[in-house]
């Protein structure tokens, strides 16, 4: 029978990466929590038996999944409660601009970030999602660029492309006398 | 070139050195650490759930019948190999010889040859 207690150790390392990395896709601490926890769930209900080296990969593309769901849901609930902004399909909100409220819900979060941390988050949230991703998971999380690929479900390629373009962007909006 | 994959080194560990630094509420750790060890304690009980269902072992026990039914044959007592096509052709060529050596018999009985000798 499978122990628990390397499971609980791979959670415990990655768990706050991991929501650092959701509140950056999604913007609001509540829906990053739920979507952590629904992906922990989701790998140690169904994949702990796979080999330990396979996790970090399987939970990434379980959360990037769910953080797919999760703005898929605001789209079509944006459809649904403001039809007069979806007339024609291609005036959906965007992601950001449907959770940008839950950034204001959180101002003391805010006031925690010193100013490196702060321009730094709000330079990643400014990033295209799967460069954020690409470089988060290659970067933060340690990944190697098969893993990532793994993870977002792409080829090394665009990981390495997405990667290239995330810290060229994160340098140019950042300066390079940053912190 | 190298320079500039340096630099992007050197920066990519500052981000590093910046998002590890960087301290999440209490609250937060705290709530991750319930969700961490609710995923591990529903992990357990479907784990321990799926041992217990009696229709999780059908299956083993269907191949645990099968291989003790093969072994049993296996084991049983030996039935004769059946002829070869060339033992059958064989027997068949002795039968005709002997059927023609006995109407020969036949026929001397009848016919009544004096003994050559």
């Amino acid at each position: 029978m499978h122990s628990a207690a390397p499971l609980n150790r791979f959670l415990e390392q990655i768990e706050q990466r991991a929501y650092r990395i959701a509140r950056y896709a999604v913007r609001d601490a509540d829906v990053a929590l739920d979507v952590v926890q629904d992906a922990m769930l989701t790998l140690a209900t169904r994949y702990a038996d796979k080999p330990e080296q396979e996790w970090a990969p399987l939970f990434y593309r379980i959360l990037r999944n769910a953080i797919i769901d999760h703005h898929r849901r605001q789209r079509i609930r944006a459809a649904v409660f403001m039809p007069w902004r979806s007339r024609n399909g291609a005036d959906l909100p965007a992601p950001g601009e449907l959770i940008a409220d839950g950034e204001q819900a959180e101002p003391e979060y805010r006031a925690r970030l010193s100013g490196a941390g702060e321009r730094l988050a709000t330079a990643l949230e400014a990033l295209p999602p799967r460069q954020r991703e690409a470089f988060l998971l290659r970067a933060w999380e340690g990944l190697d660029v098969a893993d990532t690929a793994r993870a977002m479900q792409c080829s090394a390629g665009s990981v390495k492309t997405h990667y290239f373009r995330a810290v060229h962007k994160l340098r140019e909006t950042l300066g390079d006398d940053w912190p | 070139m190298i320079a500039d994959e340096r630099q992007s080194g050197e920066f990519v560990a500052r981000v590093r050195d910046v998002l590890d630094a960087e301290p999440l509420p209490g609250a937060v750790v705290e709530r991750l650490a319930t969700a961490r060890r609710r995923a591990l304690a529903e992990a357990g009980a479907g784990r321990r759930a799926r041992l217990r269902a009696p229709g999780r072992w059908l299956p083993v026990g269907a191949l645990a019948a099968t291989l003790l039914a093969v072994v049993l044959l296996e084991h049983s007592a030996p039935v004769p190999a059946p002829p070869l096509e060339d033992d059958v052709q064989l027997a068949a060529v002795e039968n005709l010889e002997l059927l023609e050596n006995l109407d020969f018999a036949a026929w001397m009985v009848e016919t009544d040859v004096p003994d050559a000798s």
